[in-house]
């Protein structure tokens, strides 16, 4: 190998991807050669400059709207227009604080199991939900969950998961490049290469086709939000972040402290985190203080990370302490699985 | 809300159990955006989480400058993105042999992160090198070999191989001719605060 071979193989000898016979053959030429040496350092000053990032301080208060403690705004504006890297994480930082400052998303904890709740006799205040109903509040329950109840999260969220996947995919230099004509024949290694390219490429294809669908699904909520406002509640609507939650990378299944105060005066999106251990559908019931079922529905998905959710109406439930049970199906019965304890305020 | 979070502080670090749950609370809901990406570690992350904020408000870092829960939000912030950065560094190849036949070891050095008086004017310069010659290193940083970047790119390797070599010497000229007075100059300057330590 000689000295231009090696210089422009340096770059990948850092990244560690060189195969074994190059890597062994460009070490042998540093070994015992002055100038390359001197060419890896400046490689690794290269490298330490395209790697630079937004430092966390100043992305942490250019996400609250605060003083950058000197540093310069535009160009932190404009690293984050070409780093989906730092964009990704500013989105992070974003719905870490639409959290940490708005208690109308409640991330909710399972208790430890109980025994076995006898199924009730139906005294609800209110009906139990129709299966004509169901997905008339499922949509309802989107466009609030959307456009009320978690507002700017879910779009961050969003916006957190297309940036991931423009991450993931990260595309090629947008300036044309003078590509010789491919060689006539690939190599293993290459042909490997291409398969995974490929088999990474689908998976793009199909993410940005669920997306698409998605989206639809969040615009069909959004129209029919002015008939949702005309209409009393009918009580807790089941899935309401079916889409969201299952699109994004970045929002995930809690367990972290359980809340129990729910704001009464607000609509408030429950997220159940569920036990792993038998995900699956689920029938919800809620009981008062007293035991009594005060609502029952059924049909709450899990999402691929296990998650349920609920949307609690503004004003739909009185103050006071109350336990949601979630039900499965095994072998023909019901039987009880998470119970989550709440306090309305 | 100034008083209140006050004694909020002062009930935990007393270590009343309403307000560690408190606290406690408040940090889970601004650390859970962070937890899948930081999964196989996040009890480590968590209680990281929790000392640093112990150490802040028992050496009263905490002056009620803002809310309690935004100051909270601030160090979760903080803490998980160096988490998330850390994991994210690529370790380079080990190279100590190499190094050792060199300059008596003296690239191991230069190597270095950049302290972090520098890294202002690192991405100063960094604004300055063409998007083509970030995209193409990005991709090198993430991790991709050249027969990646070369099929995805649909561009020769050698092809690949000399475009990177060429924007390495730009960005080195760049950054020589940027930062080659100004950053010896700064080095001799204190350390600026961190925000977390100097806000409240």
């Amino acid at each position: 190998m000689n000295c231009n071979q090696a210089i422009e193989h340096l770059p990948w000898l850092l990244n560690g991807t060189l195969g074994e016979d190059e890597t062994k053959a460009v070490e042998e030429h540093l070994a015992g050669c002055a100038s390359c040496r001197q060419a890896l350092t400046d490689t690794r000053r290269a490298w330490e400059l395209f790697d630079q990032h937004i430092p966390s301080a100043p992305l942490v208060a250019y996400a609250a709207d605060e003083d950058l403690d000197g540093f310069d705004q535009a160009l932190l504006e404009e690293h984050l227009a070409t780093c989906p890297e730092c964009a990704a994480e500013l989105e992070l930082v974003r719905m870490s604080r639409s959290l940490a400052e708005d208690d109308r998303v409640a991330i909710l904890a399972p208790r430890p199991p109980r025994a076995p709740v006898a199924p009730a006799a139906p005294t609800t205040a209110r009906p139990v939900s129709t299966a004509g109903n169901r997905w008339r509040r499922a949509a309802v329950a989107a466009g609030i969950a959307g456009i009320i109840a978690v507002g700017g999260w879910y779009k961050s969220a969003e916006r957190a998961h297309t940036l991931a996947s423009q991450l993931a995919t990260a595309p090629p230099p947008s300036a044309p490049l003078q590509a010789p004509p491919a060689p006539p024949a690939q190599s293993a290694a290459s042909t490997a290469d291409a398969e995974r390219i490929a088999t990474l490429q689908h998976q793009v294809d199909e993410m940005t086709k669920t997306l698409g669908e998605m989206q639809a699904a969040q615009s069909h909520a959004r129209e029919q939000l002015a008939q949702v406002e005309k209409q009393s509640s009918g009580g807790p609507q089941v899935n309401p972040w079916v889409g969201d939650v299952r699109m994004s990378a970045d929002v995930v299944r809690g367990g972290g402290g359980s809340v129990k105060e729910v704001p009464a005066g607000t609509a408030a999106t429950l997220l159940l985190a569920a036990d792993t251990a038998a995900a699956g559908d689920r029938e919800a019931e809620i009981s008062d203080a007293g035991g009594k079922i005060v609502w029952k529905g059924s049909g709450l998905r899990a999402t691929p990370q296990g998650d349920y959710s609920l949307l609690l109406p503004k004003g739909w439930l009185p103050a006071g302490d109350y336990t949601i049970h979630l039900y499965r199906q095994a072998g023909g019965q019901r039987q009880a699985a998470e119970s989550y304890a709440i306090r309305v305020k | 809300m100034m008083g209140n979070d006050q004694e909020v502080v002062t009930r935990f670090l007393r270590g009343d159990t309403e307000a560690v749950g408190t606290v406690d609370g408040w940090i889970s809901r601004a650390a859970w955006p962070y937890q899948r990406r930081l999964a196989d570690t996040w009890d480590d992350v968590l209680q990281d989480v929790r000392l640093e904020v112990t150490r802040l408000l028992g050496q009263g870092k905490f002056r009620g400058e803002s809310s309690l829960r935004t100051y909270l939000w601030r160090v979760v912030s903080h803490t998980c993105l160096d988490q998330l950065r850390a994991r994210g560094k690529r370790q380079w190849t080990d190279l100590e042999e190499v190094d050792k036949a060199g300059n008596g070891g003296d690239l191991s050095s230069q190597s270095a992160p950049a302290r972090s008086e520098d890294r202002d004017l690192l991405m100063r310069v960094l604004g300055k090198v063409s998007q083509d010659c970030r995209e193409l290193w990005r991709l090198v940083v993430l991790g991709l070999s050249y027969r990646e970047m070369s099929l995805r790119m649909g561009v020769a390797e050698g092809t690949l191989r000399v475009r990177v070599l060429r924007c390495r010497e730009k960005a080195i000229a760049l950054r020589d001719e940027l930062t080659g007075s100004s950053l010896s100059k700064q080095r001799n300057t204190a350390p600026r605060k961190t925000p977390i330590e100097s806000e409240g």
